[in-house]
């Protein structure tokens, strides 16, 4: 559709005084942050809710990154920045680099690498109180009741998004959704479990290691077998 | 308002030629002229009021205006003089004005402000006059207004050598001038008397959004100047060096809380941001120095983007207090401003989606690369590296960057970048006997299934807790790429080697048997920087793991190196 003929197609009353047509066309949608996957964004209302906390539980290689991958771009496309409070400084660049999104470019995504976890909190509350991003998602914290208080109070205000990372599940007070992962090795499968206030809803799905080599490189392994002590 | 004043020295180079030779003659009085040029090509630069009223012209050949004065006198043109003199004129008007500028060839801005304790601007214009005349110029006229405009417009008014003009009038005192008295281009003047514009009133009386749409940049220039308005960019504050946009107080007495002196602080930040926003300008960095007992003590302050936005500048001013360290009481303060660059607004756009508020981001960088540094906040920048640790980078955000709105960096995902990992590279490290993985989004991707695999695949496995407590409620999805998340450094990593291989591993202090294993996966490389060698594993334990650790042969042991979620 050309520029014009988006105009035209929206009334004066849609115009309303001076709305962006993106933002008519996000429309009550913005509500919560989709998640890219059909299945997620049905187990969840739309999305990751937007004024909320929500618990981003599991143990290591559960796909809790490779989720989360999925819905930072998600945000991005809307035009929201998003960030990433990296209180375990394990994240690595590659993976999140993003190509050219639309004329303007990609909107910002900000990782905050705090030296102690302990900065993830006031980390986390700096960028919720600048307004500027859409979601905030927040590991390595050590999450108790008063700042998730504080937090959710921002994040009502603001419109946006937390997730907090966590290993085990029922570590965030408060939240109001607790999305939980896992794996199976023996069948690589992956499991997502979103509990809402009693409700629970789970999607799977299947995936293998990441790319397979041959058993036999075609060189001598020079390592000795350990001997039986 | 300050006031501006501008000194001419009429037909400067003539006059200049007169001081050089100590001549007592004023260039009004005989034909003299100011060749530029060799033999035929010769023309006249510059001519004394009496050789123009013989008929004289400035760019007639030099042979032609000797024909017609044979008793002509003549120098040529030279720039060098011309400078020394103005230089040395300059020096000389600093009697009469703290701030004196060059406006042009014999032509000086200086600051008329400030005389109202010393005898008011009578005092200054005498004050000039004479500075002139020591220094051989009496013939030099002096025009003051509250604009640079019309304060150079004054002095080139002939009959009068001082021209004052009062504060609030400069509109009026150009509107019946003739426009040649604005410094605007000869197309200019041609094409605003093709319109039957003659007088700066004229001028001025246009539309301001007609001048600009049919006379361009600089209509729009000569048109304010017209109207008696101030663009700054002339005048003794138009080349202002950054370093003079400073503003100090002295406190009445020692101070040693921290609260007084923010007060006085904020008053000090309310002066500049107000000078600044005068002239359109914003800090971009800036010093603060506290003055105290034992000494000044000085901290440079950088905003993440140039602002003059005061709450913002004091909660810099406050963050950096908190990090200095004084070793007595305050006596006084001074910010100096480092950087100044005019202020830019940002064009946004109708159908693009929202972008975030540039000072909400502004305030947000600013208060965390404040407190952790600026490798505290970075974006993910793609990087060329045989070495995985490497195949990345963190870029520290520089909000600048993220304004211009530039797109993220080629070889970015999507555009055949990311890891380099899987690329044999000559001379930077090279694999062995493998084939060539699937990789994607920089990361080793999941062999992707279609939807209908995914099921199939499902339903030929036992579901594992599909059924939630409000009955049937699940769906399978398509498998999202996972994430290679590394540890700073690799982790030395006790592994268990069953059969020749690893068969378990401490996570944790946890010993997990190894339920698959994929490699060995040798990279080595960089050995002209930090030689490395490395047998990588793909370990999945039982417990659900997905590591990537590493055996290095010449340090002989194993290494945790990251894993993927």
């Amino acid at each position: 559709m050309s520029r014009s003929s988006a105009v035209s197609a929206l009334s004066l009353e849609q115009l309303g005084s001076l709305t962006r047509a993106s933002e008519l066309r996000a429309g009550l949608q913005a509500l919560a942050w989709p998640l890219g996957s059909p299945e997620l964004d049905a187990a969840l209302p739309n999305g990751v809710p937007r004024g909320q906390v929500t618990e981003w539980a599991g143990p290591r290689s559960a796909g809790k990154t490779a989720v989360l991958r999925q819905l930072v771009r998600s945000v991005q496309e809307t035009g929201a920045g998003a960030a990433y409070v990296d209180g375990t400084r394990t994240l690595t660049p590659a993976p999140w680099v993003r190509g050219r999104l639309g004329p303007g470019g990609a909107p910002p995504f900000w990782v905050v690498r705090p030296p102690e976890p302990a900065g993830v909190l006031p980390a986390t509350e700096e960028l919720f109180k600048s307004g500027a991003f859409g979601l905030v998602i927040a590991e390595g914290a050590d999450w108790s009741r008063t700042p998730v208080i504080r937090l959710q109070r921002l994040a009502r205000e603001t419109g946006a998004a937390l997730i907090a990372v966590v290993d085990q599940p029922g570590c965030v007070p408060l939240a109001g959704f607790r999305v939980q992962f896992s794996s199976d090795p023996h069948s690589r499968s992956y499991r997502i479990q979103i509990r809402d206030r009693g409700l629970h809803r789970e999607v799977s799905y299947a995936n293998d290691l990441p790319y397979r080599l041959p058993e036999d490189s075609g060189l001598p392994d020079r390592r000795v077998p350990k001997k039986p002590s | 308002m300050g006031r501006v004043a501008c000194l001419r020295i009429p037909d400067f180079p003539i006059a200049a030629h007169l001081r050089a030779e100590s001549a007592v003659e004023l260039p009004g009085l005989l034909p003299m002229i100011v060749v530029r040029g060799e033999g035929k090509n010769a023309v006249v630069a510059a001519a004394s009021e009496i050789a123009r009223s013989g008929g004289i012209e400035l760019g007639m050949r030099a042979a032609d205006a000797r024909a017609q004065h044979p008793g002509l006198r003549e120098w040529e043109w030279s720039p060098t003089l011309y400078d020394e003199v103005q230089t040395e004129l300059a020096a000389t008007l600093l009697a009469a004005s703290p701030r004196v500028s060059r406006a042009g060839p014999g032509a000086f801005w200086l600051d008329a402000g400030g005389w109202d304790r010393m005898g008011g601007e009578g005092a200054f214009i005498e004050a000039a006059r004479s500075a002139a005349l020591a220094a051989g110029y009496p013939e030099a006229r002096i025009g003051i207004a509250d604009t640079a405009a019309a304060a150079r417009a004054a002095t080139r008014l002939r009959g009068s050598a001082v021209q004052q003009i009062e504060s609030g009038h400069d509109a009026r005192f150009l509107a019946t001038l003739p426009l040649h008295v604005l410094s605007i281009s000869e197309e200019l003047l041609e094409l605003l008397a093709a319109l039957g514009i003659e007088t700066v009133g004229e001028l001025a009386d246009l539309e301001a959004g007609e001048v600009e749409a049919r006379l361009g940049a600089e209509g729009v220039q000569a048109h304010r100047w017209a109207r008696g308005l101030d663009d700054g960019k002339e005048g003794p504050f138009g080349g202002r060096p950054p370093s003079d946009w400073s503003a100090e107080v002295e406190f009445p007495g020692p101070i040693e809380r921290i609260e007084p002196l923010l007060f006085l602080l904020k008053s000090c930040l309310d002066n500049l941001s107000d000078a600044l926003a005068a002239k359109g300008l914003c800090l971009r960095g800036f010093a603060l120095t506290i003055e105290t007992e034992d000494g000044p003590a000085q901290q440079a302050i950088r905003p993440a983007r140039p602002t003059r936005q005061v709450s913002l500048l004091l909660k810099l001013c406050r963050t950096a207090l908190e990090d200095l360290r004084l070793s007595g009481r305050a006596l006084g303060l001074r910010i100096e401003a480092e950087e100044v660059v005019p202020a830019v607004a940002e064009q946004a756009d109708l159908f693009e989606p929202p972008r975030p508020d540039p000072d909400a981001l502004a305030n947000a960088l600013t208060r965390l690369q404040g407190r952790w540094g600026p490798e505290s906040v970075v974006r993910p920048a793609a990087a060329d590296s045989h070495r995985p640790e490497k195949a990345g980078r963190w870029e520290p955000v520089e909000l600048m960057s993220e304004l211009v709105r530039t797109p993220a960096s080629r070889g970015a995902v999507g555009h055949g970048g990311g890891r380099s990992l899987h690329v044999a590279r000559h001379g930077q490290g090279h694999r062995t006997g493998h084939r060539a993985p699937n990789v994607r989004d920089g990361t080793p991707v999941v062999p992707s299934l279609s939807p209908q695999d995914v099921r199939s695949s499902l339903a030929s496995r036992a579901p594992f807790g599909l059924v939630d407590g409000n009955g049937d409620d699940s769906a399978s999805m398509e498998s999202p790429a996972l994430v290679l998340r590394l540890w700073s450094r690799p982790q030395p990593l006790d592994v268990r080697i069953e059969a020749g291989q690893p068969g378990a591993v401490d996570v944790d202090g946890d010993w997990r048997a190894v339920h698959s294993l994929q490699g060995p996966e040798r990279l080595s490389g960089e050995w002209w920087e930090d030689h490395f060698r490395r047998e990588y594993y793909r370990v999945s334990t039982t417990k659900g793991d997905l590591l990537w650790v590493f055996y290095d042969p010449r340090r002989r042991g194993w290494f945790w190196h990251g894993w993927w979620d």
